[in-house]
């Protein structure tokens, strides 16, 4: 006997994906899904940005990890407002399901800003969503430009990319209107900023992108309320 | 490897399909994969061998169909295959933005047996 099911294999996570979501809207929350290849500079983005908005933004940050909590050490020592470590035990990504049970003791309401830091992995993290308004992609020049082709889905579904540790160009063969090429290729019109971690340069712009997300996330589901400028 | 959550998910949804359906055992499925999701046949294989066992799906046939990236072109209007994940139209070099198949990741069939009992 055959059964045509025709049934999005990711449905459930979907699912719990827009409860997390229903959850975010509710507390006006912007909620970033942040993703990179292991040690493209996440959690010194973080840490830089913590630091940074300091008395600007309430940033909460939840950290996927495979084994260890350092990441989320170095956020919690940069400033954040609330910190939450997920062990991914052996698994390459988050999903929406590990996000749920972390968001019930968070204090969603005390933050503006919510980033959760995916496992570094340029594939997986791509393929399943949390609940987040924005995926934002960052890549470091040392890795080159070959990226965008090799990880499409990353690229093609994130709306910033940001171009890490531009610091080191001087020492490297890469250019950056390569990377930038390569990455509108699959992306067309993608926004992307030119940053280094380790200088801070370029993060204003990120900055500046930030608070206007989340200007534009509480009028689109203030209701009226915090409405500023039309 | 995602390949794995995939194929824990999709083993959830046999499972519960089976019991709607009143099959005692599950001899085949197919699956439609878009070529943007980077799934891995071969992986896929794998997992499902491995994470199938004393399931109702144990020595089941996973068939899995690649479906091409399309994409509309707003200026031509017209369908294009993506080659190569580069989101232009060939006709007129405008970006491709509205994807209209690629990005699927489906359960479109199971096949089993159904209990003696009626
Ligand atoms: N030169 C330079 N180094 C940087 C920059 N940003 C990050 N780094 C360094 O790159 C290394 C990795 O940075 P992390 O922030 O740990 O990277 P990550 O993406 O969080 O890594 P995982 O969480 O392990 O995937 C660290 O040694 C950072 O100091 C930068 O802009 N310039
Ligand atoms: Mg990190
Ligand atoms: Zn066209």
């Amino acid at each position: 006997m055959k059964v045509t099911v025709l049934k999005d294999i990711l449905d459930a996570n979907h699912q719990v994906a827009a409860q997390n979501r229903a959850l975010f809207e509710r507390h006006r929350l912007l909620v970033l899904n942040l993703m990179s290849s292991p040690g493209a500079g996440k959690t010194a983005l973080l840490e830089r940005t913590l630091r940074d908005l300091r008395g600007r933004l309430r940033i909460g940050v939840i950290e996927g990890d495979i084994q260890t909590t350092l990441d989320a050490r170095r956020v919690e020592r940069a400033g954040a407002a609330w910190v939450h470590q997920i062990n991914t035990r052996g698994a390459c990504h988050l999903d929406a399901g590990m996000i749920a049970p972390a968001l019930a003791g968070a204090p969603l309401g005390r933050l503006d800003v919510l980033v959760i830091e995916n496992v570094g992995n340029l594939v997986c993290p791509a393929e399943f969503v949390v609940g987040e308004d924005h995926k934002v992609v960052l890549s470091a020049v040392t890795e080159g430009e070959d990226k965008p082709a090799k990880y499409p889905l990353m690229f093609r579904e994130s709306s910033l990319l940001l171009v890490n540790k531009i610091d080191l160009l001087p020492h490297l063969d890469v250019k950056l209107a390569a990377i930038h090429r390569a990455a509108r290729r699959v992306h067309p019109g993608l926004r992307i900023l030119d940053v280094s971690c380790r200088t801070g340069q370029g993060l204003p712009a990120f900055y500046a992108w930030l608070e206007s997300q989340l200007e534009r996330r509480r009028k689109g589901t203030g209701r009226g309320r915090k409405r500023t400028r039309a | 490897m995602h390949e794995t959550s995939i194929i824990e998910e999709l083993l959830a949804i046999v499972q519960r399909t089976a019991e709607e359906n009143r099959l005692v055992r599950v001899t085949g499925l197919s699956v439609r994969a878009g070529e943007m999701r980077a799934v891995v046949p071969e992986l896929m294989q794998e997992a499902f061998t491995v994470m199938s066992r004393g399931t109702l799906a144990e020595g089941a046939t996973l068939e899995i169909e690649s479906v091409p990236l399309k994409a509309r072109c707003r200026t031509c209007r017209r369908i294009v295959r993506v080659e190569q994940f580069a989101f232009f139209c060939p006709r007129c070099g405008k970006a491709l933005s509205e994807i209209v198949s690629g990005k699927e990741l489906d359960l479109v069939q199971v096949t089993g047996d159904k209990g003696d009992s009626p």
